[in-house]
């Protein structure tokens, strides 16, 4: 019966399916919490500002990356606000910043009261020590619930201070059921550190900002796919085959590939240069596809711009060759060629998107609606090849099995329904 | 009267900011093609830096396309001070070339802030005519892209490492003709990819149906089965 049970439920439970986020983990974001008294306020639905903080951070926790960097600091817990001078130093990095320990980070902001003041000036100077200097951006997040009470110093300029000592730092804000007031000083301090401000009246919107913002801060920006080198002699190339794939070029420099066509399918190569942002200059990038003779099939060219000098069109460009059907199969080969001209001399990242399309065999992505700014963890970004997953993988006995044992369930449920209406008849 | 009408006005000038962004749902785009994720129609805020891009993923079936509008949230002084000139928006087809303007429909388009004209973006409805070219953009059905970008202007140095936040809201407009086959082998896809999820495969599986079906044979059997075995015994 348990096992009937079992094949009953199993039905009905569907594999989740993830959603994936580019993650870098050379990214670290740091949580600044208000714990000041006034978090003690009824937020309206029955708990406190304090336990909309405690129920957001324990839903996003399981939302960040595994492995992410991530600290957090807390203000007012521990001087009761009566204290003015000793009030205005409780700030405390409760949590060095280091790979998420999901438990450690619930614990800490369960164990919170609202005790104190509301030193922000003090903790924002404090975040740019508590995030170290290694490569990588550094985002603080503070969610407060009202404005500094104990400036000097000014948390606006203290936000300045903040962003004026490194390029890759930036500070976001989320206002929890501000005044008019606190907000203009909390969006002044998104401002001068160069992040966002958002209002929050509940946990769920709590937590959702929360999500997003953390997903921000990890956000990567890189090209992905396994990590090939095309060859400046024709035919030379690595042999790839449908997937993607990330190299680089240089001006003046031209890149190829061998495709290995299964008979049938029909040839498609999406090739994206990505120029780094901080380049500047232009030249023409022109991607090629090669028959199997050798003879043209198609190609494209556009400027290609840095991203000190990009415009309407943006930084990045994207080629999409293909054969106009089906092939007989065969050796087929893609150039990449970036050609002399005035972008500057840095490594372009490239993307490469290989397809053999089948007969009714949809173009590009192939990917179900999901869920919106979850950061979910992903694989590494080298040598990951196909991430097909089956459902029989691990979640449960074949098909058929899971059939007959439907059907011997529906078996038994109906002999003894049938007996037992047949016992009541005949009583 | 005056002070019903300041405390109106002020009540009106304290919730504003808030009710504004409520009406938009926070989403985190991707830094690339393979990053962007899958979302429908809808309206959305997130951020992004100068000379960075942000893509968002959108299923298209034939006879549907893609009406896009959006503008950045914050004041013009700050969005000039940041170096940038605009925030260009363009819609990819599913093979990632962008998407070419006719006189039908203009799939390219730049924003600032509240006070200029918004973007106002429209992609081409998506054809269930087979697709014969051999370069550029694919205008069948498969997963669209809108990609937004901050122009950065400033003079000489990088790029000052700021988040611009910004709204847009994106309509998938005209009814969806026919569902294309799902392809036999899940697009070679996405795959060897860093990012994509996981893309669950379900041919050996079971569908919900199939087993229902079984499930209420199974109980016609064993009710007739019941019954039978009841009367032989009496």
């Amino acid at each position: 019966m348990r096992v009937l049970l079992f094949v009953a439920v199993a039905l009905f439970v569907l594999p989740a399916t993830a959603y994936g986020q580019a993650t870098d983990t050379r990214n670290r974001a740091l949580i600044v919490l208000d714990s000041s008294k006034s978090m003690n306020k009824d937020a309206g639905n029955g708990g406190t500002r304090l336990d909309a903080a405690k129920q957001a951070v324990s839903e996003v926790v399981d939302r960040l990356p595994a492995g992410a960097p991530v600290g957090l600091r807390i203000y007012g817990s521990k001087v009761a606000e009566t204290s003015r001078e000793e009030a205005c130093k409780d700030t405390e990095l409760t949590i060095p910043v280091g790979p998420l320990d999901k438990e450690q980070l619930t614990g800490a902001v369960n164990a919170l009261n609202g005790k104190g003041r509301t030193p922000i000036g003090n903790s924002l100077l404090a975040t740019p020590d508590d995030l170290g200097s290694a490569e990588g951006r550094r985002s603080v997040i503070l969610v407060s619930d009202g404005g500094d009470n104990c400036a000097p110093p000014d948390p606006c300029e203290a936000a300045r201070e903040v962003a004026r000592q490194g390029l890759e730092l930036t500070i976001s804000v989320v206002g929890l059921q501000v005044s008019e007031r606190a907000r203009r000083q909390l969006r002044c301090i998104a401002s001068a550190g160069g992040g966002s401000y958002s209002d929050v009246q509940d946990a769920g919107d709590l937590g959702d900002e929360l999500a997003a913002l953390l997903a921000r801060a990890y956000r990567a920006y890189e090209p992905s796919g396994t990590e090939v080198e095309g060859t400046t002699a024709k035919g030379d190339g690595p042999n790839l085959s449908a997937g993607l794939f990330q190299d680089t070029i240089t001006v003046g420099d031209q890149r190829w590939y061998t495709l290995e066509v299964p008979q049938g399918r029909r040839v498609l190569a999406s090739v994206t240069a990505i120029p780094p942002y901080e380049s500047g200059g232009g030249s023409t990038f022109r991607t090629e596809l090669l028959a199997t003779d050798g003879g043209d099939v198609a190609f494209e060219q556009g400027l290609l711009s840095g991203g000190r000098t990009a415009t309407e069109l943006g930084r990045v460009e994207t080629h999409s060759v293909r054969t106009s059907g089906a092939t007989d199969g065969g050796q087929y080969l893609v150039g990449v060629f970036l050609d002399s001209g005035n972008l500057e001399d840095v490594p372009v990242a490239l993307e490469l998107g290989i397809q053999f399309l089948a007969e009714g065999e949809e173009v590009g992505l192939t990917r179900e609606a999901g869920e919106l700014a979850t950061p979910t963890p992903t694989p590494t970004a080298a040598d990951q090849p196909t991430q097909t997953l089956t459902v029989e993988d691990d979640s449960g006995p074949p098909g058929w099995l899971i059939l007959v044992g439907v059907a011997i369930a529906g078996a038994l449920i109906g002999l003894a329904a049938a007996f037992i209406l047949g016992r009541r008849a005949a009583t | 009267m005056r002070l019903a009408l300041a405390t109106v006005l002020a009540l009106l000038v304290v919730t504003s900011p808030a009710a504004a962004q409520d009406d938009y749902e926070p989403v985190v785009g991707g830094g690339s093609f393979n990053a962007a994720p899958l979302m429908e129609s809808g309206r959305y805020r997130d951020t992004l830096l100068p000379t960075e891009y942000l893509y968002y993923a959108f299923r298209l079936e034939p006879g549907q396309r893609l009406h896009v509008t959006a503008n950045a949230d914050m004041p013009i002084q700050d969005f000039q001070q940041l170096g940038l000139s605009d925030i260009t928006a363009n819609l990819h087809s599913p093979t990632r070339s962008r998407y070419i303007s006719s006189p039908e429909y203009d799939v390219r388009g730049n924003f600032r802030v509240e006070g200029d004209p918004p973007l106002d973006i429209t992609g081409p409805t998506v054809t269930a005519e087979e697709d014969t070219r051999n370069r550029g953009p694919w205008l069948g059905p498969g997963v669209a892209y809108l990609a937004f970008y901050a122009i950065y202007t400033g003079a000489g140095g990088d790029p000052p490492r700021a988040e611009v936040p910004f709204h847009f809201e994106v309509e998938i407009q005209g009814t969806a003709q026919s569902t294309p086959t799902p392809s036999p082998s899940p697009t070679p896809s996405p795959t060897a990819t860093a990012t994509p999820e996981p893309v669950i495969s379900e041919e050996d599986g079971v569908e919900p149906a199939v087993a229902a079906g079984f499930g209420v044979g199974g109980l016609l059997v064993g009710v007739i089965g019941g019954i039978l075995l009841r009367r032989r015994r009496t």
